[in-house]
């Protein structure tokens, strides 16, 4: 009993880690194989946003709510450049500028303007911290919910954008869901290893150590705000990769999707997952996207109130979490 | 108080010095000179509308101040920033929507009992920290336990059949209202009357006087319950009362049942905002559940007729929320500045270890603040549901607009709240003169972001703040 308290208390981060993956592929496979295609898809498009978040809030120590923006720059970017010319629009909607490229042209260019949204609200972002930092950078995505709504020429406002094309290479179009499942992947499976090599070189300690103590590494010559600022645009342009993604898999974007309320979710799976490592993220993504798939399995739960029900435990494991795992399931870093 | 104020200076410092001759001065010289200018543009293109907005930014302004005021004072004793307030004013505004008669749903048995047992639990912990150890020689220990107890649970079953029953609030609250009229009334007589009397020292006149002061105390209580009981504007205000004690005792139990342990083992003050997030997002969760995510009205208390000034109109209740915003920096500022418990909160304020080491209960202090901090909260959050509508995430973004005010006023400073509110609404409804007023929000924030880099001790700043 004791002897496997000792063993349960030490291996925690694999127990959990065993428990959450099994749970989660024995759960998604008990609701049939397009449902885990579909939610795995999800899964791996959250991840890729909670790894880049984590290279902010776990391994800089700035905890961002900015990043629903850069996640809907990024998919606006995309549907606005593939908007399909031969798709007509219902009537009483405006006509936006139909360019139609195709999907995998527009992601480069939506990952560099995001790139360069970043920089410039960076040079604004860097200069605080703490609290003062996440409240600020709810700012920025407030504003970038208000261009989405209101810069109807490009975006078409409240209306959203239906015509997004699906990825596709030559003849081969990933229309078939376990296709889009295989592109996600691979995009995972880079920026896992983009944010891995980025977290063990020499770069990546810098930004750790300017978590730990920002004043301490400027007093050994690094310039503290130059490396926040890089490690803020590759979170940003991670971020919009996602958004890319997340616009060409559901192929309809609208503002509500990109509500700063929605950035919470985002930061939580951060949080939850742990803090200052890849995998976790990871974990944590598993876990926000099944709360919310598994809510509408829940016996007994009333019907219409799966949302909310999935905001209080979110919010309860918060709690929870800051109580007695302050750095997340399995996390290196106690916030 | 510097330690905490570093978070938020930026590197290169605030203004500089030398004021207008340096770069930074003149940018902000020439922005304030560019604002002026502006504003007499819109003065001169369209005098009523100039007016009608002025309107609109002072009852911005009174909902910021009220929220700034509460948000000072919360986070100039803990220093670290609670989104938990947001959920606050939310639940208070849903408790008024809950008791007006027309309310959407039959309240459940299990909602009545948790709110019921949430009171009795808030009570029981204060009269168990704060009365019983200062009766704790006088009285014995178990009959003491037993009749708080025994007290908190019954105010907790009364406040469920309150609950339980919404169409007959007044009816149930006036006995509560007499009962407290009562005490009150108690209290005054025997401490104006009673030394007078004890110097006799009479038994027959102190017989008198209690028989006395037990038949004025009476009367004056059913009169009052029945006064009450009988109004026509009843309902609405027992309700916002009541929404405001709620969530004061909310407060209570969130401080008491996770802040306390969370604040001392907190590494930063990132923790405590995660925690209050959480709080935050369960909460309002938990409203939507029960009242529906759709935007609910509540009627207007002093009628729709609009009041016509400097050229434009006004609801007579925004002009009741301006005296409100007056009437809580008052209470606040009286209460922190004048008495014994605003010495012990600036105490604490000031460093809280060493106030514990001189015997200040700290823990005590801090859980009263975050009652009436959330009781203002609560109060703002009753004002916006009567003057417009409510909806669920209502309380967040005031609460950061209240933060913003409380920021560029120039943060722990009362006075610097109801400045930065003022000037915040103002900038708010000026700002959109020839955009959308969708951009409200990102006004703020851009203000906000501008006060942060060129003036971050806010407008109020004093000399020290500067540095």
């Amino acid at each position: 009993m004791n002897q496997s308290a000792r063993f349960l208390r030490e291996n925690i981060e694999m127990v959990l880690t065993i428990v959450i993956i099994g749970g989660a592929i024995a759960f998604m496979l008990s609701q049939g194989v397009r449902f885990t295609i579909v939610t795995g898809t999800i899964i791996g498009i959250y991840a890729i946003l909670g790894i880049g978040l984590n290279l902010v809030i776990g391994y800089t120590g700035l905890l961002s709510v900015a990043h629903i923006g850069f996640f809907g720059v990024g998919a606006y970017t995309v549907a606005v450049l593939t908007t399909d010319p031969n798709i007509e629009p219902p009537k009483s909607i405006d006509v936006i500028p139909a360019i139609g490229m195709p999907w995998f042209a527009a992601l480069p260019i939506a990952i560099v303007l995001t790139g360069i949204v970043a920089l410039l609200a960076g040079f604004v972002f860097n200069r605080f911290r703490d609290d003062v930092f996440a409240l600020t950078t709810f700012g920025f995505a407030l504003i970038a919910l208000g261009v989405f709504r209101n810069w109807l020429p490009v975006t078409r406002g409240p209306f959203g954008i239906r015509e997004i094309a699906k990825p596709s290479i030559g003849i081969w179009d990933f229309n078939e869901p376990w296709e889009y499942l295989v592109i996600v992947m691979f995009f995972l499976v880079v920026v896992l290893i983009i944010c891995w090599l980025i977290v063990h070189s020499s770069f990546g300690r810098v930004l750790t150590a300017i978590r730990e103590d920002e004043q301490a590494i400027e007093v050994f010559g690094y310039k503290a705000t130059y490396y926040k600022l890089v490690g803020w645009v590759i979170s940003a342009m991670i971020a919009a990769l996602a958004g890319a993604l997340m616009a060409g898999l559901i192929e309809f974007i609208e503002p509500t999707s990109y509500v700063p309320l929605e950035s919470i979710l985002i930061v939580s799976i951060v949080i939850i997952g742990g803090l200052a490592s890849l995998w976790g993220s990871v974990l944590g993504a598993t876990v926000f996207v099944l709360l919310e798939e598994g809510m509408r399995f829940v016996p007994g739960l009333p019907v219409g109130i799966e949302g909310q029900a999935r905001w209080a435990i979110l919010g309860l494991l918060l709690i929870v979490l800051m109580l007695f795992r302050p750095q997340g399931l399995v996390g290196r870093y106690k916030l | 108080m510097l330690k905490h104020l570093k978070s938020i200076t930026p590197t290169s410092g605030g203004v500089a010095p030398n004021g207008v001759t340096s770069p930074k001065g003149i940018a902000v010289s020439g922005g304030v000179a560019i604002a002026i200018g502006l504003l007499a543009l819109m003065l001169v293109l369209d005098p009523d509308r100039f007016g009608q907005t002025f309107l609109n930014g002072m009852t911005s302004a009174s909902i910021y101040g009220i929220m700034a005021i509460g948000f000072t004072l919360q986070y100039s004793t803990v220093w670290y920033f609670d989104l938990s307030y947001a959920a606050m004013s939310t639940t208070a505004a849903y408790t008024v929507l809950h008791f007006h008669s027309s309310s959407t749903r039959d309240p459940s048995l299990v909602f009545s009992s948790v709110v019921g047992l949430l009171i009795a639990v808030a009570l029981a912990w204060t009269l168990y920290t704060w009365v019983y150890p200062r009766l704790r020689h006088r009285l014995p220990r178990k009959p003491a336990l037993v009749i708080g107890g025994a007290f908190a649970a019954g105010i907790g079953i009364y406040t469920g059949i309150l609950f339980a029953n919404p169409e007959e609030l007044n009816l149930y609250i006036s006995p509560l209202i007499g009962v407290l009229a009562a005490g009150a009334v108690i209290a005054l007589l025997s401490g104006l009357l009673r030394p007078r009397v004890s110097d006799l020292n009479s038994t027959a006149l102190n017989y008198l006087f209690v028989l006395f002061t037990a038949a004025a105390a009476i009367v004056l209580g059913a009169l009052a319950g029945w006064i009450i009981s009988a109004s026509p504007q009843a309902n609405l205000t027992l309700s916002a009362a009541l929404g405001i004690v709620v969530v004061g005792c909310i407060s209570l139990v969130l401080y008491r049942g996770i802040f306390f342990y969370l604040r001392r083992r907190a590494r930063s003050p990132m923790i405590m905002l995660v925690a209050s997030l959480g709080v935050m997002i369960t909460l309002i969760a938990l409203v939507v559940i029960i009242f529906t995510a759709q935007a609910h009205d509540l009627p207007d208390p002093l009628g729709t007729d609009p009041i016509n000034m400097l050229g434009g109109s006004v609801k007579g209740f925004r002009i009741f929320m301006w005296g409100a915003v007056i009437g809580v920096f008052a209470i606040v500022a009286l209460l922190v500045n004048k008495t014994k418990w605003g010495k012990m909160v600036r105490a604490i304020s000031d460093d809280e270890e060493v106030a514990m080491v001189v015997g200040i209960n700290t823990s005590v202090v801090i859980a009263s603040v975050f009652f009436l901090g959330s009781a203002i909260f609560g109060f703002s959050g009753v004002l916006m549901g009567l003057d417009t509508a409510i909806r669920p995430t209502m309380g967040f973004i005031a609460l950061l607009k209240g933060w913003i005010a409380a920021t560029i006023g120039g943060l722990g400073n009362l006075r610097g709240a109801i400045v930065g509110a003022l000037f915040l609404g103002m900038v708010e409804n000026f700002g959109v003169w020839w955009i959308a007023s969708d951009w409200k929000d990102a006004v703020a924030f851009i203000v906000l972001i501008l006060f942060l880099l060129f003036r971050p001790g806010g407008i109020l700043a004093s000399k020290q703040d500067r540095t």
